[in-house]
C-alpha cells in the first residue's frame, strides 16, 4: 500500500474526451513527493518542446501532496502546473482552501488536462468517477456564482470548485483559477491556460480516507506544533489579522515596493496611509474568521463593507501581497479602493499581484507622460488615486478598451503600445511580487533565476533575510550553500502540500517528520536535500529545454538598487544579483553559462534519466 | 531626554510609547533599555526589527535627541 497518497492520477484529454487513470507509483512518490515535483516530472514527458502555452499540447495539472487530506497541520495546499503563457517557461502556483484535499479524497493525487474542448466544459470528479460535462451555460459566470451553480447542478452542496471567471475565459494573461470563492493559485497565467482549453472549472467531491503509515506520529507532531504556536508572536499575529498584519511595517521598512519600485515608504507613502491599508485597520469590516483545510492558524477572514464608495455585501480580507500591490506600489492609502480591487480580482479570477503591478506600470507611464489620458480611455491615473485605480481594474476585468490590453500584464502592454518598457518591473516577463530584494537581497536570486521567476514562495536566502535586517546580508560572497539549502527545503514543503506558514509560524523541521510519518518513508535531512534538489533540477531542465538559460533571465534594475535609493532605510544598497546567481548555481551543480546541470550531479541525484538523455544524449536506462 | 516610539508589526500593547534616556544616548543604548523592558518574545522581535529615527535610516551609532521619533518596524514576511 502506498501510504499518504490516493494512489491514482487521472489524465483528461479535452480534444478527444479520453479519460485515463494511472497509478501513483512508489517510485514517483519517493522521488518527487507530490505537488510540482509530480508536475515537473510528468509535464517534462508530456509537453513537447516549443508547445504553444495556449494550445492543445500544453498540460495543466492540479496536484496534491502527501500531507493533503491527512490530519497533518498546515497540509491543505494544492499546486497547479503548466507551461506559462507569460514567461514561456515552467510555471507552478499554489493555493489553500479545501479544493486540494477534496480532490485527493475523491480518489486522485493529481489531475492533468491537455487538449482543447470544442465547447466550454467542466470536469466533475466524484469519488473516483470522472466526467467531462458541458459548461456552455456556465460560461460568463463569475467565480462565486459558478460555485453556487455547480453545487446546485451536481446536487452536492459540498463540492469544491476551482474555476475561472470571465478574465480566464478571455485568456487574460494575468487571470487565474479561483477555488473556494477566493483562494487562488494566482501567478503565471493559469486562468488563460484553462480558458484556452475551454475548461471552466474542476469540480470535486470525495469521501475517501487517505491511508497514513503512522497516524500516531502525525498526532505527536501536531501536538508539538500546537504547543510551539501558543508562544509564537508570529502565529498570534497571522492567526489574528492574517498576512496583512505586516503591511504597514513592510511599507515603511522597505520590505514592500513603493511607487512602482521607485519610491521610499517613509517618504512617499507615509505612516498614515500605510496603517490605513494594514489588516489591523481593515479588520473593522471582519465578519468571520476563515481557516483552510487542516490549518491551526486561520489567516483568512470574510468582510462586509457597508461604508465607502464601493460597499460589498460579502468579500474577503486582502492578503499582504494584494494590499501592497494596490497600496504602496500605487501610493494608494484608500482602504475601500483596495478592498474593491481585491474583490474584482476574486470574482473575475485575476492575479492580484500582476493586476496591481500592471496598474503601477500604467500609473508611472501616465505620470511621466508616456501614456496619455486618451490611451487610458479618459482615466486620470494619478498616483494614489483610488477612484481611477478601481475604474481601471474594472476595465481590465471586463476586457474593456485599454483594460483589454492591460489585462495581459504590463510586459504585454508595453509591447502593444511600444512604449514604457523602462518602467516595467517584471522578472522574465512576470510582474514582481511584494517583497523587495533591496531589503532581503536573496530574493533577487529567486526572482531572477528560479525556474518559476518572480515568486515570493520559493524560499532561498531571501525568505530568511526578510525576517530581520542587518548589514551582513549585503555581503554577497559565499551565499550559495545557504541559499541552496533554504531553496530545496522549500521545494519539499511546497511539494508535500504544506503551507508556507508551516515554516513561518510553526516548528522548524516538522515537514520531513510529517512526510516520514504519513508515507512511512525514511525521509531524513539527507534524503530531503537530494529530493528537493532533484525537483528543482526537473523544473530547471524544463526551461533549459525551452532555450531559457540563466543568462536569459531578467530582473528590473530598480529592484536590485541600480541605481540605489538615495533616502530611506534602504539608502545606498545595491545587489550583485549575478554573483548571487553564480553562487547558487555553483552550489547546485549547474553551469551558469549553459544553464546545464552537471552530468555527475544529475547522476548523483538519480531518477532524472529523461533530463540526462535530453541534455547529454542517450543514457542507459536502469 | 525623552524619545517617542511608534511600533509597526509589534503587537505588544504593554510596550512604552516614550522612554527617558541619558543625554547623548545613541540607538544602541535605546535598544538596550527598550529590550530590557520587553518579555522574551517581544525582545526577540525587537532584536531583528528595523529602526528609523525621524523617518531616516539609523544605525547603532546614531545619536538621539530630545523628542526624536523612533519607528520600530517588525517585518513579518508572509504572502
Amino acid at each position: 500500500m502506498l501510504y499518504g497518497y490516493a494512489g491514482k492520477m487521472v489524465f483528461v484529454n479535452l480534444s478527444n474526451g479520453v479519460i485515463e487513470e494511472k497509478d501513483t507509483t512508489k517510485e514517483l512518490a519517493e522521488n518527487f513527493i507530490g505537488g510540482y515535483g509530480f508536475g515537473a516530472k510528468i509535464l517534462f514527458d508530456m509537453i513537447p518542446v516549443g508547445a504553444d502555452p495556449l494550445g492543445p499540447e500544453n498540460v495543466m495539472g492540479f496536484i496534491t501532496g502527501p500531507a493533503s487530506a491527512t490530519k497533518a497541520l498546515f497540509g491543505g495546499r494544492y499546486t497547479t502546473v503548466h507551461k506559462s503563457p507569460v514567461t514561456g517557461g515552467w510555471n507552478d502556483a499554489n493555493s489553500g482552501g479545501y479544493f486540494g484535499p477534496e480532490l485527493k479524497k475523491a480518489g486522485y493525487d493529481a489531475l492533468f488536462v491537455n487538449g482543447i474542448a470544442n465547447k466550454p466544459v467542466y470536469i466533475y470528479i466524484n469519488d473516483g468517477k470522472v466526467e467531462i460535462r458541458d459548461a456552455s451555460h456556465l460560461w460568463g459566470m463569475d467565480t462565486k456564482k459558478v460555485w453556487e451553480a455547480l453545487k446546485e447542478e451536481t446536487g452536492e452542496p459540498k463540492v469544491r470548485v476551482s474555476a475561472i471567471g470571465p478574465a480566464g475565459e478571455r485568456q487574460s494573461l494575468i487571470s487565474c483559477p479561483i477555488n473556494d470563492g477566493h483562494r487562488a493559485p494566482g501567478r503565471g497565467g493559469g486562468g488563460a491556460v484553462m480558458g484556452s482549453k475551454k475548461l471552466k472549472a474542476i469540480v470535486v467531491r470525495g469521501t475517501k480516507d487517505i491511508p497514513v503509515a503512522h497516524p500516531e506520529k502525525v498526532t505527536e507532531i501536531n501536538k508539538k506544533i500546537s504547543e510551539y504556536m501558543k508562544d509564537s508572536q508570529t502565529s498570534y499575529a497571522f492567526g489574528t489579522w492574517g498576512t496583512g498584519v505586516g503591511t504597514p511595517a513592510s511599507a515603511l521598512s522597505g520590505d514592500s515596493p513603493v511607487k512602482n519600485w521607485g519610491g521610499v515608504g517613509v517618504v512617499d507613502f507615509g505612516d498614515k496611509k500605510a496603517e490605513n491599508v494594514g489588516a489591523i485597520a481593515l479588520d473593522r469590516y471582519k465578519t468571520k474568521k476563515y481557516n483552510c483545510a487542516s490549518c491551526p492558524l486561520g489567516c483568512g477572514a470574510e468582510y462586509k463593507v457597508e461604508d465607502g464608495r464601493w460597499p460589498l455585501e460579502q468579500t474577503e480580507r486582502p492578503e499582504y501581497e494584494t494590499a501592497a500591490a494596490f497600496g504602496s506600489t500605487l501610493l494608494c492609502g484608500e482602504a475601500d479602493a483596495i478592498l474593491k480591487c481585491n474583490d474584482i480580482c476574486n470574482v473575475y479570477g485575476i492575479d492580484t499581484i500582476s493586476a496591481g503591478m500592471t496598474i503601477a506600470w500604467a500609473m508611472e507611464c501616465y505620470n511621466e507622460g508616456i501614456l496619455s489620458k486618451e490611451d487610458l480611455d479618459g482615466i486620470e491615473l494619478t498616483w494614489g488615486n483610488g477612484e481611477a485605480i478601481v475604474l481601471l481594474m474594472q476595465k481590465m476585468a471586463d476586457g474593456d478598451g485599454c483594460g483589454a490590453i492591460l489585462a495581459n500584464g504590463s510586459a504585454y502592454a508595453a509591447k502593444y503600445w511600444n512604449k514604457g518598457e523602462e518602467f516595467l518591473q517584471t522578472a522574465s516577463g512576470i510582474e514582481l511580487p511584494m517583497h523587495d530584494p533591496r531589503f532581503a537581497p536573496g530574493l533577487a536570486r529567486t526572482y531572477k533565476y528560479d525556474p518559476t521567476p518572480g515568486r515570493h514562495v520559493k524560499g532561498g536566502l531571501g525568505a530568511i533575510q526578510m525576517m530581520g535586517h542587518d548589514e551582513e546580508r549585503y555581503n554577497f560572497s559565499d551565499t550559495g550553500e545557504h541559499d541552496l539549502n533554504f531553496t530545496v527545503n522549500t521545494e519539499i514543503m511546497n511539494c508535500a502540500s504544506l503551507c508556507y506558514f508551516n515554516s513561518l509560524c510553526s516548528l522548524q523541521g516538522t515537514q520531513n517528520q510529517f512526510i516520514s510519518a504519513i508515507t512511512g518513508m525514511e525521509f531524513n535531512d539527507e534524503e530531503a536535500f537530494k529530493t528537493g534538489l532533484r525537483i528543482y533540477m526537473m523544473r530547471h531542465a524544463f526551461n533549459i529545454r525551452e532555450g531559457i538559460k540563466p543568462s536569459h533571465m531578467t530582473i528590473p534594475k530598480r529592484s536590485v538598487g541600480n541605481p540605489p535609493l538615495n533616502e530611506g532605510p534602504l539608502k545606498g544598497y545595491s545587489i550583485d544579483v549575478e554573483l548571487l546567481g553564480r553562487n547558487f548555481f555553483e552550489a547546485a551543480g549547474i553551469d551558469y553559462n549553459t544553464g546545464k546541470p552537471h552530468k555527475e550531479k544529475l547522476e548523483e541525484l538519480g531518477c532524472l534519466d529523461e533530463v540526462l538523455e535530453d541534455l547529454y544524449g542517450e543514457v542507459e536506462l536502469a | 531626554m525623552i524619545v517617542n516610539i511608534k511600533y509597526f508589526g509589534l503587537l505588544n500593547e504593554k510596550m512604552p510609547i516614550s522612554i527617558e534616556l541619558p543625554d547623548d544616548s545613541n540607538l544602541k543604548v535605546f535598544k538596550k533599555i527598550l529590550i530590557g523592558k520587553a518579555d522574551k518574545h517581544t525582545a526577540e522581535v525587537l532584536n531583528r526589527a528595523t529602526f528609523l529615527v525621524n523617518k531616516s535610516k539609523a544605525d547603532n551609532e546614531t545619536v538621539l535627541k530630545h523628542n526624536d521619533l523612533i519607528m520600530i518596524l517588525s517585518v513579518l514576511g508572509g504572502g
